[in-house]
């Protein structure tokens, strides 16, 4: 975890750029949704308080959620530098989760700070959650997006074993998680069959539920998504476990 | 100028060879962009037809404002594409290569890559936009020259914006963030700047000039900037690409190839 940190420390003035970029494109969220309350007090079932503070608990989850170092599983395994960690005497899968937390670590602690600066700048109404059960649940519902997150990702690095084109599929990700996991407006907006549709997907039990969960705490409503995301998860990790098995059996790294 | 251009015309062929040498890769991108620019507009049409307008726009000028974005955004990252390779060059040492070249630089550096994929994304743009423009009612052929003016300035200013992140590549190593860092910029534009409070407005009109780059030629078209306001845009279009060239200058003569 360490190591981690010092990696990215190492390339300060990427990182601090990349913090910078991080706060523009939250920036455009906020002002794309306060423009929406100019002339209406409600957005659907969204007042502007909720759907400010939706934006907010979204940025948040998203750097502890979507942001991965497993991208870098994929360029080590392209590039064959994945036999240095699997010579190390200790657990690859070990060794990329502590990294793993490491920079969502990093990630968390910076977007705090970002968060707490455009609060005091903008000075935007939010919703605090009174209900002490609703952050128990967030919690809970953060480890399985987290969970879901990380296999998704990772399996997209094993694309690797087989294809030297891990770029697209991952770019691909990217889009289907900036618009079907919730971190450009809460899926609930939808028209009830696309949201119901949504939900036998992994996406929105990545940022969306926690954040749900977050602002409306529990319901009966939630029994059903929170069951599917649990299946989601056990079925990910059986998956990402197989599609190493097979991996790494074939796996030969020329040159090397 | 023609030997330049056979220049331009070669490395292009160069990097239209080389895209279709990984074309699953190059198929799933354009797909990408295509179902990002379906989404998009799908948002655009679900949150507008909601609200009715958005920062005064109506849903046909939210997506002309949209569909100016795409097509300025998808043109710049045609013809400079090799901005995004330029990190390597720099580390490698090898950019010292290109600088004893007999040509200029920007020929290799800025255009010598042109995007075979924003090549096909762009057609539809272009079609798309086409047609919500000449479906304005009552659309005054003076605005409409002056939009396609303003595009045009638009093209400059991007071009500006590349040479800059040259020039901080070659001062800091640092392109790949930079580069982003102004593509989330232009982003912000993908929408009516008016979504924006002061003082965010005008930092994104005159700070960093994405504004006028995006922003000014839509709101010229639905004839909504004064004389004024043309003038002080032009202005700043000039300034900037100034201070690019001139960054990119000093950047020069500060270069002491860092790898090699």
């Amino acid at each position: 975890m360490y190591v981690g940190i010092i990696q990215v420390f190492t390339y300060r003035l990427s990182f601090f750029l990349w913090r910078v970029r991080n706060v523009f494109n939250l920036i455009f969220i906020y002002f794309l949704w306060t423009s929406v309350f100019t002339k209406q007090v409600l957005f659907l079932s969204y007042t502007q308080e909720k759907l400010i503070t939706y934006i907010l608990v979204i940025s948040l989850l998203s750097s502890l959620i979507l942001v991965t170092r497993t991208i870098d599983v994929g360029a080590d395994i392209l590039s064959g530098d994945i036999m240095n960690h699997l010579l190390k005497p200790f657990s690859f899968f070990r060794f990329i989760v502590s990294r793993e937390f490491a920079d969502k670590f990093l990630n968390l602690f910076f977007t705090v700070i970002e968060i707490f600066i455009l609060i005091v700048v903008l000075k935007p109404h939010i919703f605090i959650q009174n209900n002490s059960g609703a952050y128990l649940l967030l919690i809970i519902t953060m480890i399985i997006g987290g969970i879901i997150s990380f296999f998704v990702s990772l399996n997209l690095s094993f694309i690797a074993f087989w294809s030297n084109e891990i770029w697209a599929p991952r770019w691909i990700y990217s889009i289907f998680t900036w618009f079907l996991a919730g971190s450009f407006f809460p899926l609930d907006i939808l028209p009830k069959s696309v949201y119901n549709l949504l939900l036998l997907t992994p996406f929105p039990y990545m940022i969306f539920l926690p954040s749900k969960v977050f602002l409306d705490g529990f319901s009966a409503a939630l029994i059903v998504p929170i069951g599917i995301s649990i299946l989601w998860s056990i079925a990910l990790f059986f998956l990402t476990k197989k599609v190493w098995e097979t991996g790494i059996k074939n796996y030969s790294a020329y040159g090397r | 100028m023609k030997r330049n251009l056979k220049i331009f015309w070669l490395l292009s062929t160069y990097s239209a060879k080389t895209a279709l040498q990984h074309r699953v890769g190059m198929i799933s991108f354009v797909a990408g962009k295509m179902i990002r620019f379906v989404f998009y507009v799908l948002f655009i049409y679900f949150l507008v037809s909601k609200t009715r307008f958005l920062a005064g726009y109506s849903l046909q000028q939210t997506i002309i404002f949209f569909l100016t974005f795409n097509f300025l955004d998808t043109l710049a990252q045609l013809l400079f594409r090799e901005v995004y390779r330029f990190r390597p060059l720099i580390v490698s040492g090898e950019f010292d290569n290109v600088l004893v070249k007999p040509y200029h630089p920007f020929i290799r550096v800025l255009i010598g890559g042109v995007d075979i994929m924003d090549a096909i994304t762009i057609v539809p743009y272009l079609a798309f936009l086409l047609y919500f423009v000449l479906k304005i009612p009552h659309l005054n052929a003076i605005n409409a020259v002056l939009y396609g003016g303003f595009l045009i300035n638009g093209l400059l200013l991007a071009t500006a914006f590349h040479i800059l992140i040259l020039a901080v590549g070659i001062l800091t190593t640092e392109v790949d963030n930079t580069i982003m860092m102004y593509r989330d910029f232009t982003k912000m534009l993908s929408l009516p700047i008016d979504i924006y409070k002061e003082p965010f407005r005008s930092f994104l009109m005159f700070v960093i000039p994405v504004g006028i780059m995006m922003a000014v030629p839509v709101k010229i078209l639905f004839g909504l900037l004064t004389p004024n306001m043309v003038i002080i845009t032009i202005m700043i279009s000039i300034v900037f690409t100034l201070i690019s060239f001139f960054t990119w200058n000093r950047a020069l003569k500060r270069y002491q190839s860092w790898g090699g």
